[in-house]
């Protein structure tokens, strides 16, 4: 067992906790980390640390659903990315490699253009991110091309099929109002998450990285060519549809409760592989750690730096962008 | 462990690639595979390992179907080491030999203190020592193909297939891996590998198989190649078979 990759990844495991009290605790209403672990303490124990109400009203009912939702689909959907990259051997694949979050924006479109409550939307961006997968994985499957390829390709195809379907909602929406919503929505936001949009997806997406992280050795296998995975004894097939499925459902989640997120999944998988390993049983937890600490990161940002907010999906790559550019010059660091 | 191939055929679609081929590999031997380019050598060496569904024939390990077993025993069974390959994430080489104990573990487990140490024994069996702390992306070709064959010992697979495991590699890596492959088979492994160089048959092989147009032209101890026409034939032109004075067989083409 090698420990300095153990080593970084428990260091992780202490930013991503700092950053979430620290995000706690930033706002209108400011808070220090200390007062934010008293009012913890004092919510979770009972015992009285003598913060007042309005601190406690603050921090547990407006900050913490939307801090948990961030911590919880940054996770997500970095390691969603990880997967789909390592499944599909290729480092420049995103969450939205199958089209399943295009997908999602054209039920959550569609749903917003004929007036449906929130939670409709919700439920309906998921129900379509699920249909798509389901309809890509029927295709690919009856062709007779290699798997991963023709599953790219289909994906390639549902997806255009379905971003030109959000064009055509975009188009007929009434400009005044209902196009504005469309595009808010899928630029990206977790403003207004409660506990409600939490509760939504907190089992599913919390299953999926379970799941996922527990195929983390399975995953390293078939980043391998199919020959090889198979000749090691790996079933192919099975692992692969596991694993895409619990990916897709991340992604969709995402899509129904915040709209699309870029770059979390793209770029964080990379940095994660860059300074923790390649290996799986590594490079997932600290893509987990790294894409929940980002996220919530970018997401504090968004609510504090503007007297509005500023979408998430915006800042994702603003912010991103200079660290992963820092990283790519830096001297190469392999595994060993 | 017996390997039996009996009447085994194969086509795409309407083209015939292999037909009626036979061939048994006991323990101890270490079969060279000749041919020209489109002889049927790398679709039967992919059929072994069930990568290919026979069209018809059967092949048996110790009289049972691969096509029946299971992906994890037919892996405890064999093992399939490709040409040179990289991966978009290369691992360290500890991690990459690891990667052959996946059978014998369960869908959820992750290798453990118990596969490391056996991972540590492959590299003294190999003497992989200089290799042990690097990345696949740092290695010759030779040194890597050496560590997919550490893989392949963890993987208890008694049966070693490789496809053209020299091509790609420079004279004296093509002599490592070979050598180090004999040293196995000479502890009891068997191996089949294909090869587009007759002298490695001749040297390294306990038994050469040569295949023309899908089926099996010839197939006997390397000293029986001496004073035929085997490889004149296989190859087109004229090819004559000695033997050094250190008693060892080369082939020169005339």
């Amino acid at each position: 067992m090698s420990r300095k990759p153990v080593a970084k990844v428990l260091v992780l495991g202490i930013v991503t906790v700092v950053v979430a009290i620290v995000a706690l605790g930033t706002g209108r209403y400011w808070l220090s980390p200390l007062q934010i672990v008293r009012v913890l303490i004092q919510q979770i124990f009972g015992a009285d640390m003598g913060m007042d109400r309005n601190a406690v009203a603050v921090v547990m009912n407006i900050r913490l659903p939307r801090i948990l939702t961030s911590l919880l689909l940054g996770a997500g959907l970095a390691l969603s990315g990880q997967t789909f990259q390592m499944i599909f051997r290729n480092p420049l694949v995103s969450p939205d490699v199958l089209g399943t979050s295009t997908a999602a924006s054209f039920g959550a479109s569609l749903s917003l253009l004929l007036g449906l409550s929130s939670f409709l939307v919700s439920v309906n961006a998921f129900v379509a991110g699920i249909v798509a997968l389901m309809l890509i994985y029927a295709i690919a499957s009856r062709t007779k091309r290699e798997q991963t390829l023709a599953l790219i390709l289909v994906g390639m195809v549902v997806s255009s099929l379905f971003s030109s379907a959000t064009s055509f909602v975009k188009l007929i929406a009434d400009p005044n109002n209902v196009l504005p919503a469309i595009t808010y929505f899928l630029m990206g936001t977790l403003s207004g998450t409660g506990y409600g949009e939490l509760g939504m997806i907190v089992i599913p997406v919390g299953i999926s990285i379970a799941v996922l992280l527990l195929l983390s050795w399975r995953i390293n296998l078939l980043s391998l060519s199919e020959d090889e995975a198979r000749s090691l004894g790996v079933n192919t097939k099975a692992v692969r549809a596991v694993a895409i499925s619990c990916a897709t459902l991340i992604t969709a989640c995402s899509v129904a409760i915040a709209g699309n997120i870029g770059w979390v999944g793209l770029v964080i998988p990379h940095i994660s592989r860059m300074m923790v390993s390649n290996d799986a049983r590594y490079s997932f937890p600290s893509t987990v750690l790294f894409g929940a600490s980002f996220l919530t990161l970018v997401d504090c940002v968004s609510r504090t730096a503007a007297t509005i907010e500023i979408p998430i999906g915006i800042l994702t790559a603003f912010i991103g962008a200079p660290f992963f550019l820092f990283l790519l010059f830096r001297e190469v660091r392999y595994d060993s | 462990m017996t390997l039996e191939i009996r009447n085994l055929g194969f086509s795409y679609r309407d083209h015939e690639v292999l037909r009626g081929v036979d061939l048994t590999v006991g323990d101890g031997e270490m079969v060279a595979l000749l041919g020209k380019n489109g002889a049927g050598k790398t679709t039967l060496l992919r059929l072994i390992p069930g990568f290919l569904k026979a069209g018809s024939g059967d092949i048996l390990i110790d009289g049972t179907p691969v096509g029946e077993m299971k992906l994890r025993d037919r892996a405890r069974m064999m093992a399939y080491i490709p040409q040179i390959t990289r991966s978009a994430f290369p691992y360290s080489v500890r991690t990459s030999i690891l990667m052959g104990c996946s059978n014998s573990l369960s869908l959820l487990q992750s290798p453990g203190r118990k596969e490391e140490e056996q991972v540590e024994r492959m590299i003294d069996l190999l003497n992989l020592h200089d290799l042990a702390d690097r990345n696949m992306d740092n290695i010759s070709g030779g040194e890597r193909q050496l560590v997919l064959v550490a893989r392949a010992l963890m993987q208890d697979a008694k049966l070693l297939i490789l496809d053209e495991p020299t091509s790609f590699l420079d004279y004296s890596n093509q002599l490592l891996v070979l050598e180090k492959v004999s040293g196995l088979v000479a502890r009891g492994y068997s191996c089949i590998f294909s090869t587009h160089n007759p002298d490695q048959a001749l040297m390294h092989s306990t038994r050469v198989v040569a295949m023309a147009d899908g089926t099996i032209v010839y197939d006997d101890k390397p000293e029986g190649l001496k004073g035929s026409d085997v490889l004149s034939r296989l190859y087109g032109r004229k090819i004559s078979v000695i033997r050094t004075e250190s008693g060892r067989l080369a082939c020169i083409p005339e």
